[in-house]
This record gives C-alpha cells, structure tokens and sequence, in this order.
C-alpha cells in the first residue's frame, strides 16, 4: 500500500508553538474583549 | 468553501455571516464538528502530551469565547488570534491545521489542499487596501528614521529603504499582508504611547514591558496598551491616571525569557545587557549605555544608575522620552519583520539592504580589536588594557578641576580602593538595589579606620581589595583585628590570607572569635553573679554555695576566704561532703578545714574520709575512731573530734 503524503508539513514543535500562542492570545480576548476601536463598520 | 480573503475584509465580514446562514451562529451554537483528539492522533502525528494538554486549554479557551456570544468584531478578533499565531493567514496550512484542532475548519471553510489554492486569493486585496499597507510601511520607515536619528543612533540595518520596498512589494502576498497588518496594528499604541509622558514614562520602569518587547511577546504589549488607552480616556487627574497605570502595569505578564536584561539594566551591566536583548535593540541600548557613562564621567555628573538615567531620560525629556518609548517600539517591529525580510531578501537576491553599513556585532569586534591594538602597543593584556582604560576615565573624572566632594573620598592616591574594578562599576551603578553605593563605600572606610590604628587600616584600605571584602573586614567586632601584613589581616591569633576565599575565611574565624569572646564573657557574668550571690549569704549568715554549707553562730563572721578554702579541700577530697554540707559554723568548718588541710594528718592516715564516716587512727595509742557524719555537729567536732585529732597529734609528736 502506498504511503500516504502527510497532511501537515510542520513538526510538533511547531504546532505547540502555534497552539501555545493562540491560547494565550485567545485567553486575552476573553479576559480583555476584542479591540474594536479599528474595526470600520462601514 | 468560503472566501477567507473576504472575511479579512472586516467590511465584508458581515455579509459573507449573513449569506451563508451565518458562520457567527453556528459558532455561537458551537454546532461544530470536532475531531476527537484520541483518533486524530494518528493522523495529525500528535506525539506529546504537551501538545494535547495545548489544544485542550485552547479548545476551552475556544468555548469561553463562544459562549461569550460573540459578534463579528468578535469573531474577526478570533481569526485574527489564529493568524497572529501562525504568523501567517487563515487559509495558510498552519492555519487550517489550528482551525482543525479547535473544531472550527468546517465552519472557516477551511480545508488541508486548500492552502495550496490560497495564491488565487491574492488578487483579492483590493488596490485601496494594498496602498493604505504601502502607507503603513512607508510611515514605519519614516517614523524609524525620525527616531534613530534625533537620538543620533545608527537605523537598524533592517530598515533600510530597499527591504522597506521589498516589504511593500510583497503586500499581495499573503503571508507579507499579515505582518504589515500586524505593524498596522501597533502603529496606533505608537503614536498614543508618544502622546502620553506619563504612561510612556511607567513603561520604561516596569521591567515586565521591557522584557516582553524583548521577548518579542507584542501580544501582551498590545493588550497591556489597549487597556490603559481604553482605561484612561477622558481622565486628566494626574494621581487617579498614575493609579491606572500603576494597576495597569501590575498585569503585565512576565515574559517568557529569564529576566536578563532587566537585570543587566539594574545592574548597570552592559555586556549582560547586549547579550539579552534582540539583535535590533543592541544599538538602541548601546548608545544609551554609552550616552549614561559619558554623562557619569562629566564631572559636574551627579552619578546615578543606568536604570534610573532610562526613566529619567523618559521623565524628563519629552523628546527623549518618545525617542526611547518608539525605539522600543520600533525595535519590536523590526523583530517582527525580520524573518519576512530575510525571506524577502533570499526570494528576489536581495542581499544589498543587508551589506549597508556595519552591523552592531561587526563595531563590537573593531572596538575589541582597537582595544587589543591598544593593549598591544602598552605590552598589557586586553583585560588589563581595558580596566586600565576604565580607571582612567574614573581618574580624569574625579581629577577634573572643580570636581566636586566625592573626589575628597576619592583620592586615588590616598584610597586605592577605587581602582577596584568591580567597585568602580558598582560605584558608576549606584543604583538602588545594588550592593554599593557611594555612602556605603564612604561608610566602610570609615569604619575600617575606627576599627584598626591608621596604619593597620591604611594598610587594610591600600591593598585594593574588592568593597564586598572591605564590607566583610568592616563587620569586624572592635578589637578583633590585632595585626596587619602584607599577606592578611590576623584576627585574634589567627592570620587570614587575602584571596579568593578571603571573605569566607573572614566570617568563619570571626565566628569563632565571638564565640570566644562569649564565652569569656559568660564566665566572667556567671563568676560575678556567684560573688554577688556569696555576699548576700554572707551577710546574712549562712553559705549555702556549691557543697559548702556554713552556718555563722552567735558573734561568728563567715569570710570568703573560709568558702573557698573549704571549696578547694573538697575539690580534693570528695568524701569531705560528709563534713561541709552538714551546716556547721564557722569555728567548725575552720577547724576542719586546719586538719585536713595540713598534709601531715592526711598523708599519715590520721584522718581517713570514709563513705559513711570519719575514721581517726593511731598506730600508737588505742584509737580506732569512727565518727558517722551524720552525728557530726559544732560541738562534737570541736570538743570531742578535734581534741582527739590533738591528742594522735601529740603522740606522735612525742
């Protein structure tokens, strides 16, 4: 059976990084609100 | 699948929701479909519990936010977080990977191949946003010039106008889009940290901001900015803003990185300092450490830390103060920028932006190698050179005409402590925590000279030992040194050799110098208590001290001289307790004391101290005397024991 190509070409290191950063990104957004003083609503 | 590149238009947000049976309630609803994690594990080659102990807390922190009912700023602000994250658009392979994991890719639209397709979209930005991007770069470019400079410090080499121009090039692409959006995004918390002293001012002395910008963490900036801007909106009390500020400043979380550099700015250590902060913020703090030392050698300079000159160079200057709040800015940007630049650089062959003009790592080495030259042509070694330099400069400075006081304390010739030096950091450093300052320095000379004659402490004070030495000779108990020579310092009888283990030394033989010197102490208490205590029970007529008990009849004196005849006879003789503690008088216990105290009667077994009783012999007469103790009184001893005791006597003289 022929290997399937791997969906994803980023290791682990990687991905907890980017899961890492997110979550506190996201945890800001909770404790903080989103800044909508940018948000154009034109 | 829907149109990413539309929901990055914040304008069309809106109606990409409302067109498509709104991703906004779907999300609200959380009627998304996620991967379990435990089957996904295979396929996504999730190895490592942290990674799954990740996208748990941010799947929780996923629920939070949806469960907040989130609007379309809102959820703009959560695919901002994923782009921000990746570094990167949504649509790119990590971000379709992070959607996944979070269970929202169906709802984004988002599927693994679709990444691929993304160039497509490029030709979506329209031209007025690509320009108001151009226009964000080119005001950072602008903005970086009017800093750097005014401070007279050189540009980064990153921002130079050919990578400026690379970067606006690339504002169609993707991935180029998201950092320009990300230098948009700090540009207005630029601008308003400029605007406000005060804040820009606290900013500078929370070491917490200072690391993050240097840890690059410009997430925790932003919303450190965000909310003081919201929060100070319309208040103009100076004491109520400072009180924001000061809340504000207490959330800022600490950075990622060991505190290294705050540390190095307490400390005043610019080696330590250029080694823990980003390449780009190394010029910045470099010509800011050199402007702080030239100022401390001017010799009207009134000496303070590095630490403190930052914040008063924030405080006191508004110009400076916006110069160093947006170098710190703009040093975060160039952190940002950077790897895109280079990827810039590597894609079109771009290498001439990065050969202009020498990098801080490249002045270093010729400022080394002029030092090495220099120390060279004076047959010294670097270090030597180096210090030699130092010192030089302390000297010109505290040797300039009209210098003030401090160089009274100063004199190198007469106080070669300054030559030290690691006390001439400290005392360049003064800052608050530190170990040293000037008082300290001038205390502990003092010290040392009110603690030894002039010539052991001149001879303490020349030997150029470091200030924590001097400090630990300066603890000395009065008395404790009692010599000085050239090799160390004898304290008590004991020599301590200058040295590495100098200090250490020191403390343990003053240790135990105290305690000597506790112990003598506490005799001499305890012998003059036991005096004091033996003259009240002599006064009052009877001694009752350490087994002798003595009680004075009628018209008798007790004498001291008794007690400690009577002490030192049965220190001798252990069986006399049976005489000394029965309570006889005076006349008694003298007699006793002349009968056992003459060596004759005990040498010839006269009087024999038994365990029960005294025993009286004569090989001559007809005497085996036994006289239990417990029968012994004044009367007996002196009429009875003691004539029988004369009786043997005169025998035997006979």
């Amino acid at each position: 059976m022929a290997q399937t190509e791997p969906k994803f070409h980023f290791d682990n290191k990687r991905k907890l990084e980017i899961v890492s950063k997110f979550e506190y990104l996201v945890r800001q957004l909770n404790e903080h609100g989103v800044d909508t003083s940018n948000v154009n609503p034109e | 699948m829907a149109d990413l590149n539309k929901i990055n238009e914040i304008g069309e947000v809106q109606a990409q929701l409302d067109a498509d049976a709104s991703t906004t309630e779907t999300l609200k609803q959380q009627e998304f479909t996620r991967v379990d994690l435990d089957t996904h594990a295979s396929t996504v080659d999730v190895a490592d519990q942290d990674l799954f102990t990740s996208i748990a807390a941010a799947r929780a922190e996923v629920d939070l936010f949806l469960a907040s009912n989130p609007g379309e700023a809102e959820i703009r602000g959560l695919i901002n977080n994923i782009e921000a994250a990746i570094g990167g658009p949504v649509n790119s392979e990590e971000g379709i990977w992070l959607a996944e994991q979070l269970g929202i890719a169906d709802e984004l639209g988002l599927v693994a191949g679709s990444a691929a397709e993304a160039p497509a979209a490029e030709s979506e930005i329209s031209p007025e946003r690509q320009e108001e991007l151009r226009a964000v770069v080119d005001h950072y470019l602008e903005k970086t010039r009017e800093v750097f400079e005014a401070a007279g410090t050189p540009i980064p080499q990153e921002v130079t106008e050919e990578a400026m121009n690379a970067l606006k090039e690339g504002v169609e692409n993707p991935e180029i889009r998201a950092i320009i959006e990300q230098m948009e995004d700090l540009q207005p918390n630029m601008e308003w940290v400029e605007s406000q002293s005060d804040v820009a001012t606290a900013l500078m002395g929370n070491s917490n901001f200072v690391r993050n910008l240097s840890d690059g963490n410009l997430a925790a900036v932003d919303t450190l900015l965000t909310t003081l801007e919201s929060d100070l909106e319309g208040v103009t009390d100076e004491a109520e803003r400072a009180e924001i500020i000061t809340e504000a400043l207490a959330t800022v979380p600490a950075p990622t990185t060991p505190d290294a550099a705050s540390t190095a700015i307490e400390n005043g250590d610019r080696a330590a300092l250029l080694n823990s902060v980003p390449e780009s913020m190394q010029t910045m703090f470099a010509a800011e450490f050199e402007a702080w030392e030239a100022e401390m050698l001017q010799p009207d300079a009134t000496l303070i830390s590095f630490n403190d000159y930052l914040i008063r160079e924030a405080a006191g200057d508004e110009g400076k103060l916006r110069t160093i709040a947006l170098k710190m800015q703009l040093a975060s940007i160039i952190e940002l920028i950077k790897p895109f630049l280079d990827m810039l650089k590597s894609l079109q062959g771009n290498t001439d932006a990065a050969d202009e003009g020498p990098s801080d790592e490249e002045t270093r080495a010729e400022q080394e190698r002029d030092l090495a030259i220099r120390a060279a042509d004076n047959g010294v070694s670097v270090e030597v050179q180096r210090q030699n330099e130092t010192i030089a400069a302390i000297a010109r400075y505290f040797n300039a005409p009209g210098a003030p006081k401090i160089a009274e304390f100063c004199d190198l010739e007469a106080s070669p402590i300054v030559y030290n030096e690691a006390k001439t950091r400290a005392f360049l450093a003064r800052d608050e925590n530190a170990n040293f300052k000037l008082e300290d320095v001038q205390a502990t000379e003092a010290t040392i000279k009110g603690l030894a004659s002039e010539q052991m402490s001149s001879a303490i004070l020349s030997k150029g030992l470091s200030l924590n030495e001097l400090n630990a000779i300066a603890l000395l108990p009065e008395g404790a040194i009692t010599a000085t020579n050239e090799s160390g310092i004898t304290i008590g009888d004991v020599l301590v050799p200058y040295g590495d283990n100098f200090t250490e030394t020191l403390e343990n033989v003053v240790e135990a110098f105290n305690e000597d010197r506790e112990e003598e102490a506490r005799q001499a208490t305890a012998e003059a208590q036991a005096e004091a205590a033996l003259a009240t029970q002599i006064e009052a007529g009877e001694v009752n001290v350490d087994g002798i008990h003595i009680k004075a009849a009628a018209g008798e004196t007790i004498t001291p001289e008794l007690v400690a005849q009577a002490k030192a006879l049965l220190a001798q003789h252990p069986k006399a307790a049976g005489v000394f503690d029965k309570g006889l008088s005076v006349q008694t216990i003298q007699n006793f004391v002349n009968v056992l105290g003459n060596p004759q009667a005990v040498e010839g077994e006269w009087i024999i101290l038994r365990d029960n009783d005294v025993y009286l012999d004569s090989e001559w007469g007809d005497a085996r005397h036994s006289y239990p103790y417990g029968e012994l009184t004044n009367e007996f001893v002196n009429n009875l024991f003691t004539q029988k005791l004369a009786e043997i006597h005169e025998e035997i003289n006979d």
